[in-house]
Parts: structure tokens; sequence; C-alpha cells
């Protein structure tokens, strides 16, 4: 159930004072996401389960923390939802996207249709990733949303570590600077 | 690179999720004694934050809002109230030892991350039943006072042994042994590293 950004703002400051009904508005509003985010980088059905447990769980804790000045509802819950999973994932092993048979694609980076979806945020973003070269832009997308370490990294590309951190940490200097902020 | 450059780039490579365990812990404790890095990492999650809009989303299966809901329930009281601190017990303590042992400044980084993940922030707290104390507040005041400087200087022994009392004093304070708990904080408030 879409909520604009304004109603999901609402809902979570209903939250932060025990408005439950709030609450479940926004549960309904952003699961569908953050179960995608985390599926994506755990690829394990068990462990994504009990990770968006412990999303909501902070968001209903944590509600009063979100400050809407700062960003959208949406990304101060999917990097909850990130460092969860990610932290999950380092202390576990993955299993395989092969087992999430209802796990979409991303959608491509030159896809005229999503691009027309993107809000102002990505589309600015999006412009500065494509001017990385194509390998390096493919490292920062794999790190990002299947949360995939160095190692695995390196072990997907066939390169040694020292090197993926070295494009990395350029990748993401590069990206900086673009962005002027 | 100047250290500005060093934390940025551990900032940004936290946010894109790419560091291993050792390194997202160390990150995790640093932010909490390093106003900059926790600055920066806050950045990266603005600037990185919308690349989440492309994820497609999966639907959750049915009854995890159930479960979500009756572990809101478990908890005493609701949100609204202010958060309480309890330490967080780490799972197995031959796994602190083995990491305490690694010795240098990664070991006491790693005790150091440990004793910070011995408290969690929890919602909906009722005050702890035998006392007005407020030993959540009191343990993480404790861990507070560790700054970057203290943290490069300190042995994982040391604070193995710090992180040891300290649950003991909040256990003292949570039982509502008021004297003992005041004694014991204020002995470890003492300790010199």
């Amino acid at each position: 159930m879409p909520l604009s950004r304004q109603e999901l703002v609402g809902a979570l400051e209903r939250t932060a004072l025990g408005d439950k009904a709030a609450f479940e508005l926004v549960y309904k509003a952003t699961s569908l996401k953050l179960y995608g985010i985390v599926t994506r980088i755990l690829k394990r059905r068990d462990l994504a389960d009990e990770v968006l447990q412990e999303v909501y769980l902070r968001v209903w804790q944590r509600a009063r923390d979100f400050d809407p000045a700062s960003g959208s509802p949406i990304t101060w819950m999917a990097a909850i939802a990130r460092n969860l999973a990610l932290d999950e994932v380092r202390r576990k092993t993955a299993g395989s996207l092969d087992d999430f048979p209802e796990i979409l694609q991303l959608p491509s980076g030159d896809d005229p249709a999503a691009e027309q979806e993107r809000s102002e945020e990505l589309r600015r973003l999006y412009a500065c990733i494509d001017r990385l070269e194509a390998d390096r832009k493919e490292l920062l997308l794999l790190a990002y949303h299947e949360g995939m370490s160095r190692k695995e990294l390196s072990d997907r590309l066939g390169r040694p570590v020292a090197t993926v951190k070295t494009w990395l940490r350029r990748s993401l200097a590069q990206l900086k600077e673009c962005l002027g902020r | 690179m100047t250290e500005e450059d060093d934390i940025d780039a551990l900032a940004a490579e936290y946010v894109l999720g790419s560091l291993d365990a050792v390194e997202r812990a160390e990150v995790e404790v640093r932010r909490m004694a390093d106003a900059s890095l926790d600055r920066a990492i806050e950045a990266w999650e603005r600037r990185l934050g919308p690349l989440s809009e492309r994820e497609p989303g999966v639907e959750p299966p049915g009854h995890l809002y159930g479960r979500i809901l009756e572990r809101i329930a478990a908890q005493r009281g609701g949100a609204g109230h202010s958060a309480e601190i309890i330490p967080l017990r780490p799972r197995s303590r031959r796994w602190r030892m083995s990491k305490v042992g690694a010795g240098g400044a990664l070991a006491a980084c790693l005790a150091l991350a440990i004793a910070w993940f011995t408290y969690l922030h929890v919602g909906a707290p009722a005050p702890t039943p035998h006392t007005t104390m407020d030993c959540g507040g009191l343990y993480k005041d404790y861990w507070q006072r560790f700054d970057r400087q203290t943290l490069t200087r300190i042995s994982g022994d040391q604070l193995a042994n710090a992180s040891r009392l300290a649950l003991r004093a909040y256990d003292a304070c949570a039982a509502g042994d008021e004297q003992n708990a005041k004694a014991q904080f204020e002995k470890l408030r003492r300790m010199q590293f």
C-alpha cells in the first residue's frame, strides 16, 4: 500500500507515540521493499524473516529518532535494514539467490521506464555512478545491493582483494566529488 | 592520505557494505567515540541511500507482522517511552576470550567492540522493578568514557576485565543492591588505563 513521503513521515511520528495503527501503516507501506533489501543480502529465508522482525522492532523503538529534515523515511528505514542484514550475513553463511525465485532482478541502469520512476536524488546519484568505468560500477552496485565483502567481490571478479579495495575507495571518492557534498 | 580522508573512506565502505565482520565491528565501536566518523557514516547513508529505491521488493510471509507485534507486546510498556539500555551478554565466553587473545591494538579494539556490544537499546521499557537507579544509563555512561586515545592505549585483557566488572556492577544495580552497585561503578571509574 503506497504512502506518500509526507504520509509515511506522519505515520512514523505517530508510531513514535506508540500508535500501533500507524505502525501497521508503516509496515504495510514499507515491508515489501525492506524484505527485498534483506533477502537480496542474506539470500536465506530463515535469516531474512528474523532480520525483518528485528528491523521493525527497531523502527518501533526508534521512530522518534527519525528526523524528516535529514532525509526520507524510507532511506532511514532502509539503512536500518541494510545494517542489520549486513551484520547478520557476516556472521552467517549467505544462501543462494537461486533459492528465491520471487526475487526480481534490479532494474537495469539504462531502462528508460525505470529512469522515469527515479527520484531526483537517485537520478543525480546515478548520473555520477554512470561516470564510473563499467567494472567499477558493477563492483559498487554488487557491494551495495548484495552486501558482498571485498573478498567476495575479489572472488567474483578474479581480482586481488587489494585491487578491489582500491577500486571501491576510488569510486566512492569520485562519487562524493561528483555529488559535490 | 589525511586522517580525514581515511575516516571518510572507512565510513563510505561501511555504508556500501564491503567491510568484513571484524572491520564492521571496529567501525561500530569507533563511531560511538568518534563524532567525525559518525557524521561521515550519516553523510554516506544520505549519499548512497537513494540506491535502495531500485529494490523492487519481495512480499514478506504473512505471519511476520503478527510475530513482530508479539515481540513488541513481550516487551514491557510501549513506544514513546525513553529507551532503556540493558547489557547484552556475549553469546559465548570462549568467543570473547579468543578475540581478546588476538594481541595488540586489534585485540583492544575487538575487546572494546565486545564491550560496546554488551549493551543495547531496548524500547518499551519499564523501570527495573527492583531499583529506582538508571542501571542501563550508568552502564552506558561508563563505556562512553572510552575515547579513541584510550582505545589505542588499552590492552585487550584490561578491557575484557573492565567489561566483566561493568556487567557485575550492572547486575548488582538491577538486583536493587544500590550500595554495592554504586561502589562497583565508582571503582570502575577510578580504574586507570
